[in-house]
């Protein structure tokens, strides 16, 4: 069994805060669909939003603001400045509605302003610490404990040892991998968000998934052996 | 009320309080812009002394024109245009066009037969400071359009972004100082006609670390 598969078993389980869990494989699934559904629909209110329908940008907030929020969290683990950031980038959406090209993505144009609005932020506040971390965060949602606690907590523990390998990566493969994989961008949209080629985004990613790979390669179930 | 409905219901609340352009608003406003600053580059290239052949041949001063028009007119197109992407294109597309672009107008240049003119050679750095001046002059109502057409911003490269906008309205007016001056001497060309448009790029970048930026909202630091 691959990697991914691995994750997909194992981490088969939602955060509370609405997340996918990090390594559900970006392919071929049904969430993949709803995402691209959803990144659809955002571009479409987006663009009467431009034309003028001042009701749309409630729609656009519902599409764009979860997915947002989750991207911020998970770079800031702080549910404050995430929200804020959050709101910022919306706000600077709605600012520049007007320049809305027809046809184009609404997504990747919002985390990219997410994005930049994070690392002027972070290097402003350089030297102060960046608040609680996630797990200290009372006002986060706890995770749903109803199906199954004990698969629950093994899943748990799987994904903070998923974030810490994640933690150890290089910056610039962490954040194309998570991109890709968790926030579900395409290779083209990962590569406008970051500002560089598809080629360097593959790269990246695929850099990420082999040390992740090396790094968690005993968590893959020993193959079965025939019994003499 | 939760605290998600909580924070729509307040960014709602400060979208009503602060209208934004539609994009009609905006395509009207870039059109006046773009005709106002064409009008006032027309009226400066005018004030200079407007279009001087002088002892050049026609054919020459038309071709010369011509390839670098079309020059500028793929500066304008590259740094302007964001195709079916707010994000535009990769930065390194970008400062590669923006270097290209006074790098091309140079090899233009030296590959008419300008040179075997045979004219004298300009004396003195008056003449080369007074054509860059001009041509600076020429290409600042441009800077100025085309900053208006991104004052959304540039998430990714605002200062590749910004020199890309200076190069090509420097090109514009080299375009425009190609046509007025009449001095064929080659370093003159380059200090006078060709040095501004890499000046404004360095502007452009500079001007587009303020303008064209995005910065946070600064927050007071957690205790």
């Amino acid at each position: 069994m691959d990697l991914a598969g691995v994750f997909e078993a194992r981490a088969d389980f939602r955060f509370g805060n609405g997340a996918r869990p990090y390594f559900a494989p970006a392919g071929r699934d049904k969430s993949v669909d709803v995402a691209a559904v959803a990144s659809s629909v955002a571009d479409l209110a987006m663009d009467r939003y431009a034309r003028g329908d001042d009701g749309a940008f409630s729609e656009v907030y519902d599409l764009v603001a979860p997915r947002l929020l989750r991207y911020l969290t998970r770079q800031t683990r702080n549910l404050a400045l995430a929200e804020d950031l959050v709101q910022q980038t919306l706000l600077r959406i709605h600012r520049a509605r007007g320049r809305f090209t027809p046809g184009a993505a609404v997504f990747p144009w919002a985390m990219a302003i997410a994005r930049r609005l994070l690392i002027d932020d972070l290097r402003y506040r350089r030297g102060d610490k960046l608040g609680r971390s996630l797990d200290e965060d009372p006002t986060l949602d706890p995770p749903d404990l109803a199906p199954n606690a004990t698969d629950l907590v093994a899943a748990s523990q799987l994904a903070a040892r998923i974030r810490a390998e994640l933690a150890k990566l290089p910056s610039a493969q962490r954040e194309a991998f998570e991109l890709i994989k968790e926030d579900e961008l395409s290779l083209a949209e990962a590569a406008a968000v970051l500002g560089t080629t598809v080629t360097a985004v593959k790269l990246r990613s695929h850099r990420a998934y082999v040390a992740l790979r090396l790094a968690l390669g005993d968590l893959a179930p020993e193959p079965k052996r025939d019994r003499p | 009320m939760s605290a998600g409905a909580d924070r729509k219901a307040q960014l709602l609340d400060a979208v009503r309080a602060e209208p934004s352009p539609t994009r009609a608003d905006v395509v009207r406003r870039e059109r006046v812009w773009s005709l106002g600053a064409s009008c006032l580059t027309a009226l400066l290239f005018v004030l200079a002394g407007g279009m001087r052949v002088g002892s050049r041949p026609p054919m020459l001063v038309a071709s010369s024109a011509g390839a670098w028009g079309g020059i500028a007119v793929v500066a304008t197109v590259m740094a302007l245009r964001r195709g079916r992407s707010m994000l535009g294109a990769p930065g390194s597309w970008l400062l590669a066009g923006t270097i290209a672009v006074p790098l091309l107008l140079a090899v233009a240049w030296f590959a008419l037969p300008w040179v075997s003119l045979g004219a004298p050679a300009t004396r003195g750095y008056s003449i080369d400071a007074a054509c860059f001046a001009v041509t600076v002059a020429l290409s600042a109502p441009l800077v100025l359009a085309f900053f208006v057409r991104r004052q959304d911003g540039d998430p990714l490269q605002p200062s590749v972004t910004g020199a890309a906008l200076g190069a090509a309205a420097g090109a514009w007016g080299a375009v425009l100082i190609d046509l007025h001056c009449e001095t064929v001497d080659p370093r003159h060309v380059v200090l006078g006609h060709l040095l501004p448009v890499v000046t404004l790029a360095f502007v452009g970048a500079l001007i587009a670390r303020s303008s064209l930026a995005i910065h946070a909202k600064r927050r007071d630091t957690e205790a």
